[in-house]
């Protein structure tokens, strides 16, 4: 494991055994682009391979490459359909394994054609799993309208590690590895904004608590901010709990005189 | 509601989210094109600010989207809907 506390443009970093992070700091929207890469044995997968813009691309695929061939990527895992966590699906699809998946979240599975992936996409339900050939385990856990109907987030039950996508993501235009003292405001700012169901992210969080208990969380790994270590989940667990979302409904309601009846 | 109060606190949360080199530049000018003097260290140095500077100031910051993100939340935080 890496001690690094901060990403490079250069190499990926190694945040639990066979984890790498693939982040590219974006200084210009304060919105980092962070996919991950989960080898084991010589096999490889990507969980939200990131931006078709040059300058994530590039960067991210030069780091897959600082850790292994991508010949050795198998699957693609995309946890929602946005752009930033998938719009380089057709561009490593030339470069990854022959036989290879893309799985999605069935919601997601009829948006992402539109990325003109040449492979079909696997959806994927609450519970579904993706192994490794030496038995390693994914765990795919939908957390429904957080921030789309369709979003799940993947438990790696190897290491306990959970890839949260937008969950648990932060506006940060620094590249610090870790969430330090900034992280809840940059958390909640973030959050509180892009969710709008008070609802789903209670589910979310009761999920992800549940699952812990049951099984764990070493790390969550959001694909913007910053990695969050076990010490600190539970802060962030109850930061979330008491976060505002949807609020800008409410402001708009009141900015053109609308009476919502909840 | 304190103009200030609210200024203060959007600033502190810009702060946060760690904006950096020219797009520190970007909201110093933004602020002072709205009349909004602050230090370089994100810290306000006029002790009076209005509805509509604040006003102002929100439009000003579509060029730096996550920070009228932020602008909306805290402004909204404090009953300002604009």
């Amino acid at each position: 494991m890496s001690d690094k506390k901060r990403y490079d443009t250069k190499k990926a970093i190694e945040v639990a055994e066979g984890v790498y992070h693939l982040g590219v700091q974006d200084k210009s929207n304060s919105f980092a682009n962070i996919p991950y890469l989960v080898v084991d044995n010589g096999e490889a997968v990507i969980i939200d391979p990131g931006s078709a813009r040059p300058e994530f691309f590039e960067v991210v695929l030069a780091k897959v490459k600082s850790v292994i061939d991508p010949k050795r990527i198998k699957a693609m895992i995309v946890q929602h359909q946005d752009p930033d966590l998938c719009a380089a699906l057709p561009l490593f699809e030339p470069l990854i394994a022959d036989q290879y998946e893309i799985m999605a979240p069935l919601e997601a599975q009829v948006l992402l054609q539109h990325y003109a992936t040449r492979k079909k996409v696997k959806p994927v339900n609450d519970d579904d799993t993706y192994t490794f050939g030496n038995g390693r385990t994914l765990v795919f856990v939908s957390i429904p309208y957080c921030h789309f109907v369709g979003t799940m987030v993947t438990y790696d039950v190897k290491t306990k590690t959970v890839f949260s996508s937008d969950a648990f993501g932060g506006f940060s235009a620094d590249n610090e590895l870790y969430a330090g003292e900034h992280y809840p405001v940059q958390l909640s700012t973030f959050l509180g904004e892009y969710l709008g169901s008070k609802r789903a992210l209670e589910y979310a969080l009761k999920r992800l608590e549940q699952l812990a208990a049951s099984h764990g969380i070493e790390r969550i790994c959001p694909q913007h901010g910053c990695v969050i270590k076990k010490e600190m989940i539970p802060m962030y667990l109850e930061a979330a709990h008491d976060l505002g979302v949807g609020g800008q409904i409410d402001g708009l309601a009141a900015k053109h005189n609308i009476v919502l009846n909840n | 509601m304190d103009s200030c109060k609210v200024l203060n606190e959007f600033l502190e949360r810009a702060g946060k989210l760690t904006v950096l080199g020219s797009k520190r530049d970007d909201l110093v000018n933004i602020l002072k094109s709205s009349g909004i003097l602050v230090d370089g260290e994100l810290r306000l140095r006029s002790s009076n600010v209005t509805q509509d500077q604040l006003k102002s100031l929100f439009e000003a910051l579509n060029v730096l989207a996550v920070l009228k993100i932020t602008a909306k939340r805290v402004f909204r935080e404090n009953g300002l809907n604009f």
